[in-house]
């Protein structure tokens, strides 16, 4: 991004996570070094199908003050769409825009993109397991994100945006151009994804998932020498974003600027993770340039790392090749190792926690990390979180088929 | 590959010399539905196997993003590949995102192009009990070629995406966001501009140049879909 484009910042956040559903819980829970992986059964047919997974608890309602929903309406939506309308709401209510007030933009100028990337599989899923035949036909019905436009009253510019784990960053990505080409004037931007009997299958007979069934809690050690898979979670994130003038104008509070951006594509598989750091590499130095940062500004890194064997391996190798010798004092960690891998909504909720190592002053930790790999040679954070100043965080997302994105957040000024 | 995307290979071989050097390139897929007959076996095959009926590649076939993918890997492009859209309105999703890419590769790569591929059934599929299909569904995939106007400066023989602002009612000559694709595919071929509504106040302005579209005949362009 040229250094005259505008900074966008963020103004609200929204959550339903496995680690709470705000951003002062989410912070809590990092800082805390907790788990939110239990015994997770997706049993279907009376057939039991047991993994660890970290779910949500309880997905928060939208604040009666976004939007006015009939008694029982939430309750009677998808559990997907459930995890992308409370956070939306909440990011909505978080960043003090009352939709229609004179403070806010018109609704036509607000924007939503939600990174989901298999919708329709978790639509078709849940229908069926309930009877229907809707996978069987030919409907087509509006996208969850055309849904929450139309339920919270906004009518700018929408998309869904899939690029498996990274979905949401790359939602991100999109977002932040939306506002600094001046298409929407606020945007509200998140991920979401639900655990699924077929998701949780397709992945355990990859041979992807951690296998540690009777010990769930130490199952995801992303960076440890005895990974052995990553461990599936579900949630929803949302933010508001817009630009810095405009948050100032109107006093919004500002979490932190997505200050850059970085992308790339592996073109080496459609599912397995890639061995090569070179292209995640360039990610990373790209979003570095877009920030107009060098690596030696990075106070620390929220790592992609979902504890799997090749996968954690080649990001180590990545943030050497893309940082050089500042790799050798740059604190990473994994909090996939707390919240487990939230998938379409993963990007999302590690930008949060960098937002709150930047805002609460710590380096979130990698839990279960009990013998760092010597193939992951990093400046690690393990168990426990450590108190220190972070104003640039970088966090990585890359997604199978190869789809890498990495983002830079910075305190606000 | 090739039997994966022939609708960038006819767009690949029409662009020429142009288009040689695909190493930073992106790719923008923008579907309706993603993978409804695999993802049909498997429910299916849940139902009557259980988990260990369910096969791995229902990630790679029903997730929104595969396409692009597949694309990026078949031919070795190294840029950002995304899935958008997945219901109705997955055209102008696809050509939002894509134009949302081009600005930032004008910036870090501007020699690379966006390729946006738009998949849409002429006949949606139907399927048995069994998730056989009953009937000759048709599937059409449409790619089109994009590269950032670095200069500012439009050339007269290219067309044009435009991403512009207008009213909230939008306009007389303005589709809403979900034109058929065999419809915009017609409209390609015969050189029409085509607006299309991206949410109230955004459009998105297909503006042919002096060649047109760049489809030779209307009969490259099915042989293409």
């Amino acid at each position: 991004m040229a250094a005259s484009t505008p900074a966008v910042v963020v103004t609200g956040i929204g959550a339903a996570t496995p680690l709470g559903n705000s951003f002062g819980s989410i912070a809590d829970a990092l800082a805390d070094g907790r788990s939110g992986v239990g015994r997770y059964d997706a049993g279907t047919y009376g057939r039991p199908q047991e993994h660890p997974a970290a779910a949500v608890a309880d997905i928060p309602s939208p604040p009666a003050s976004v939007v006015c929903l009939p008694p029982g309406d939430f309750g009677r939506r998808s559990r997907l769409e459930q995890l992308a309308l409370g956070p939306a709401a909440w990011a909505i209510h978080d960043a003090g825009l009352e939709l229609g007030g004179q403070q806010a933009p018109p609704p036509d100028r607000i924007g939503v993109i939600a990174g989901i990337g298999a919708e329709q599989l978790k639509d078709w899923e849940r229908d069926y397991l309930d009877g229907g035949h809707d996978v069987f036909g030919p409907a087509n019905r509006p996208t969850l994100v055309q849904r929450l436009a139309a339920t919270l009253g906004i009518g700018g510019p929408s998309t869904t945006v899939a690029a498996a784990c990274a979905s949401s960053g790359f939602a991100l990505a999109l977002a932040r151009s939306w506002l600094t080409a001046g298409w929407v004037d606020a945007c509200l931007v998140g991920g979401c994804d639900v655990l699924s009997p077929t998701a949780l299958a397709a992945f355990h007979n990859l041979r992807a998932l951690s296998r540690r069934e009777q010990h769930p809690q130490q199952a995801s050690r992303p960076f440890d020498r005895d990974r052995d898979g990553f461990v599936m979670g579900e949630g929803g994130v949302f933010f508001m974003l817009e630009r810095r003038a405009d948050a100032d104008r109107r006093g919004a509070r500002c979490y932190g600027e997505l200050a850059g951006v970085g992308m790339s594509g592996d073109a080496s598989h459609m599912v397995t993770p890639c061995s090569n750091p070179t292209e995640a590499a360039r990610a990373i130095a790209a979003a570095l340039a877009d920030a107009g940062l060098t690596a030696e500004t990075i106070d620390y890194i929220n790592a992609h790392a979902a504890g799997t064997p090749v996968g954690d391996a080649a990001e180590a190798a990545a943030i050497g090749a893309a940082l050089g010798p500042a790799a050798e004092r740059i604190p990473v960690s994994s909090t996939k190792s707390m919240s487990g891998h939230l998938i379409s909504a993963a990007s999302a909720f590690e930008a949060v926690a960098c937002l709150a190592a930047i805002g609460r002053g710590f380096l979130p930790p990698t839990i279960n990390l009990d013998e760092p790999d010597e193939a992951c040679q990093l400046v690690h954070v393990p168990h426990a979180a450590i108190t220190a100043r972070v104003d640039i965080a970088a966090s990585n997302s890359f997604g199978f088929g190869g789809a890498n994105l990495c983002l830079v957040l910075k305190r606000a000024a | 590959m090739g039997h994966r995307c022939p609708a960038v290979l006819q767009t690949l071989a029409e662009a020429g010399s142009d288009a040689d050097d695909l190493t930073f390139d992106a790719v923008v897929a923008a579907s309706c539905r993603a993978g409804q007959p695999t993802a049909a076996r498997t429910m299916v095959a849940l139902q009557q196997q259980g988990p260990v009926g369910v096969t791995p590649h229902v990630v790679p076939q029903c997730s929104l993003h595969s396409p692009a993918s597949a694309v990026s890997v078949g031919l070795s492009m190294h840029g950002p590949t995304i899935g958008v859209g997945g219901g109705p309105a997955a055209l102008a999703e696809g050509l939002l995102s894509a134009a949302t890419l081009a600005m930032s590769l004008a910036v870090t790569q501007p020699a690379a192009a966006i390729w946006l591929i738009v998949t849409g059934w002429d006949a949606p599929p139907a399927l048995d009990d069994e998730a056989t299909p009953t009937n000759d569904s048709t599937c059409r995939g449409l790619a089109l070629c994009l590269k950032p106007l670095v200069t500012g400066t439009p050339l007269p023989e290219a067309a044009i995406l435009r991403i512009d602002s207008c009213s909230s009612q939008g306009s007389p000559d303005e589709f809403t966001g979900d034109l058929p694709l065999w419809e915009f595919c017609e409209r390609l071929t015969q050189g029409r501009a085509t607006h299309i509504g991206c949410g109230r106040g955004l459009k998105a302005s297909l503006i042919p140049g002096e060649m047109g579209f760049g489809f030779g005949t209307p009969a490259t362009m099915r042989e293409a879909a």
